[in-house]
């Protein structure tokens, strides 16, 4: 058959690679400073834009969007053209694509520390940049289906298969957690609430660690570490297997993020399950990763890119059996809420995710640029820092993890928490915060080697924008082909099956919990916020609050101890969105105000806390928020709230909008008054007294 | 008509088994895909395996 010749083009694949190494640099930087603000809180100045609340998102969303995001295009412009033996289907759309992208994390950027959020982890983007998300989605997807129908081979490989994974699964979590009512353009509520919205919002954190972190890297695998080492991967066979099993359980564990939850049991039992069965495709990937370099381990002592994908490749294997572990209910138990948990999370991201893509740029640089990697002997040292600082990074939060779960959970022998301030455990695991900080700066030191290192490369080459390539135009259909061969040669039904793979597991956990009622029980005691709590509500959001502080007791004597009594599904059914949070930096909040109460306070240590909060726990690390009485409450947004809330189902009475203003100056005069009886001066039209009103109504629903 | 129907699935007597179905489903799914591939034929595989280094230009010392 006659062979056709055509070019590649590398430019926007070095766009990417070099949006990749900047963000890299942005997403490291952020998360030094929110570690570093961990230790020394008056490091953000007292200034509201870089407070914890609005640095960790930032952080967050840089490392998944703009450093691994940037990546994993990079990997599929360069890698499918070659796969697929022929150019991108559209350079246009993949300038949309890119530029889509960066104005995307731009965005991202300026209203996250605006303090312009939705307050769901990972889903913080308020809805303009959600809908310019799905555009640019829609734009990815077009230009990778094109490439596909216009392909020369006649089937598609493997890391083909794990780019439509990841296509079609983003586009699907991306729309379903976005479902929000506007009420500005910077402001909205997710349609779903309390024990519902936890659970779409974890369906959608943990597959966008599968979908987003995990499938297209392995995808990147599936070619790259075949390119650097120069062996076909070590079984075609158990990446078929590995791949649909991957994705069809994956979806399933979502509920292993919201153990001992309110969220009904049956619903844990299948996160449990699920997340465990989740290791053997897991493995099934890693082993087929590592095993490739068989017959070519004498060239990983010597290659720092394969030193990179090995390390890499084994913090995957290591991440996918530490995640089912700790989906174990015992396991669980222990490590939720802890720093056991971003342990876990950095070994996966700072280990699979980062050395990854440091392998895949340091491979790509000198085809780019047609020259040798100015230095190895830089690169082998940035595969140490890289190593090292995750091993820094992660460690010394292990051991802060079972420190503070301990601690939390010990009773003295006469019956009573042994540690009843929560403020003990905090300064017990200061000291492995800082020697995470150690981890944090091998780790951004390495990374600054490579963008010298690739800079320095890429200044003594060339730029090779196309190259050649020849093959002979799609073979007609063979007979005799096994089913997998034959969907291999569909894209489009495989890109079908591939949906509705990942749609099962969705439905399977979304339908009863949306349809059967008796799944969160009603509670007629609760009551919706009154306006000033909304309020209140709102600015905890948007300061990030749920950053540090949990809402959400678990059924353990020792919380009940602690905080008082655990918390009922039915406590939630008006919270859009739920902040149950996932982390306690600071102590559960879920039954702060309930008078009597273990941990009640009264209305003016909470301005205090809030202003100063060094000055009622000197050893305290939450940020000041002393803009909380100085700036005022936006009384024109306040009947636009209301509305919205009726429309999504809160019971306020009709016309309940025009009163509202009314009754919040009501209640705000109230604790204004009796802040000034205490001997503190503040108008009632500052945003403190609202989120005074907000910590005070926490938990009392059920104490009525 | 949204009532009817959302009537109509909040009872449906099977939602509660709907777990365990699809659980059996991906099962016996999984045992037939296991069966396939293992069935599959060496020479196609091998095939697919080595698409990567299909290319021309392909230099692999850059160190």
């Amino acid at each position: 058959m006659a062979l056709e010749k055509f070019t590649y083009d590398n430019r926007l694949a070095k766009y990417f690679a070099n949006a990749t190494i900047l963000w890299a640099v942005v997403a490291f930087l952020v998360g030094l400073i929110a570690a570093l603000e961990l230790v020394y809180p008056s490091l953000n100045l007292g200034l509201q834009y870089i407070s914890f609340g609005r640095l960790r998102p930032l952080h967050t969303n840089a490392a998944i969007f703009a450093f691994v995001g940037n990546g994993v295009f990079t990997a599929v412009y360069y890698s499918t053209p070659r796969l697929l033996k022929t150019p991108m289907f559209s350079k246009k759309l993949g300038l949309l694509n890119f530029w889509g992208w960066q104005l995307i994390i731009v965005l991202a950027a300026v209203t996250l520390l605006a303090g312009i959020t939705t307050g769901k982890e990972y889903a913080e983007l308020e809805w303009p940049i959600d809908i310019l998300i799905a555009v640019v989605w829609v734009i990815f997807g077009w230009n990778l289906i094109g490439t596909m129908i216009k392909r020369r081979t006649r089937h598609i490989y493997v890391a083909i298969w794990f780019y439509i994974a990841t296509f079609v699964t983003v586009a699907v979590l991306h729309i379903v957690n976005s479902i929000e009512l506007p009420i500005s353009l910077i402001k909205s509520y997710p349609v779903y609430a309390g024990v519902q919205d936890a659970l779409v919002e974890w369906w959608y954190g943990h597959n966008a660690v599968a979908f987003f972190l995990t499938t297209p890297i392995l995808g990147l695998m599936y070619y790259f570490i075949p390119k650097a080492a120069n062996r076909p991967i070590y079984s075609y066979k158990l990446s078929i297997i590995h791949f649909w099993a991957l994705i069809f359980l994956y979806i399933w564990a979502g509920p292993h993020h919201l153990l001992y939850s309110t969220i009904p049991d049956w619903t844990q039992a299948l996160g449990v399950v699920f997340s465990v069965v989740l290791i053997a495709p897991s493995w099934g990937g890693m082993i087929n990763g590592l095993l490739t370099l068989r017959g070519a381990w004498d060239k990983v002592r010597e290659d720092p890119v394969l030193k990179l994908f090995v390390v890499g490749v084994t913090a995957y294997g290591m991440s996918t059996f530490e995640g089912p572990m700790l989906s174990l209910k015992s396991v669980n138990a222990i490590s939720h809420f802890t720093d056991w948990t971003i342990a876990h999370v950095h070994i996966g991201t700072l280990g699979w995710n980062g050395m990854m893509l440091f392998g895949m740029l340091y491979w790509l640089f000198p085809r780019f640029y047609n020259v040798k990697l100015y230095s190895k002997s830089l690169a082998n040292t940035h595969f140490w820092l890289a190593t090292l600082g995750m091993l820094f990074f992660a460690i010394p939060l292990y051991f802060a993890g079972f420190t503070q779960a301990l601690m939390w959970k010990e009773f003295t022998a006469e019956g009573y928490l042994k540690y009843p301030n929560f403020l003990e455990t905090y300064i017990q695991i200061r000291p492995m915060h800082m020697l995470r900080i150690v981890g944090g700066v091998l780790y951004i030191t390495g990374a600054i080697l490579m963008v010298y290192n690739l800079i320095k490369t890429a200044g003594t080459g060339k730029f090779v924008r196309y190259e050649e390539d020849e093959a002979a135009a799609r073979e007609t259909k063979p007979v005799n082909e096994s089913w997998h061969r034959r969907l291999e040669g569909k894209p489009l039904a495989f890109t079908f099956w591939a949906l509705i793979a990942i749609l099962i597991g969705g439905l399977v956990e979304f339908l009863p919990m949306f349809l059967i009622k008796s799944n969160i029980p009603t509670i007629e005691s609760v009551k919706p916020y009154t306006p000033l709590e909304l309020e209140g509500r709102d600015i905890y959001v948007r300061e990030g609050c749920y950053n540090c502080h949990s809402q959400m007791i678990r059924p353990f004597r020792s919380e009940v101890a602690r905080y008082g009594e655990y918390s009922k599904s039915g406590e939630f059914v008006y919270n859009h969105p739920f902040q149950w949070g996932s982390r306690r930096t600071g102590p559960d909040l879920a039954r702060e105000g309930v008078i009597g109460g273990n941990i009640y306070k009264p209305d003016s240590w909470h301005y205090e806390h809030l202003v100063d909060p060094q000055k009622t726990n000197i050893q305290s690390i939450m940020p000041p928020y002393p803009w909380l009485a100085s700036q005022d409450i936006c009384m024109e947004s306040i009947p636009k709230k209301i509305r919205a809330m009726q429309t999504l189902g809160v019971p306020y009475p009709e016309g309940y909008d025009e009163k509202a203003v009314a009754d919040l100056k009501a209640q705000a005069s109230k604790i204004a008054t009796g802040l000034h009886n205490s001997g503190i001066e503040v108008e009632d039209d500052k945003e403190i007294i609202a989120m005074i009103a907000y910590l005070q109504r926490l938990g009392t629903d059920i104490t009525k | 008509m949204s009532k009817i129907i959302s009537n109509l699935l909040e009872n449906v007597p099977w939602l509660d088994k709907l777990s365990s179905v699809t659980t059996v489903f991906f099962i016996l799914l999984f045992i037939i895909i296991v069966v396939g591939v293992l069935r599959m034929k060496k020479s196609k595989v091998d095939k697919m395996k080595n698409l990567p280094f299909d290319e021309k230009n392909d230099k692999n010392n850059w160190l």
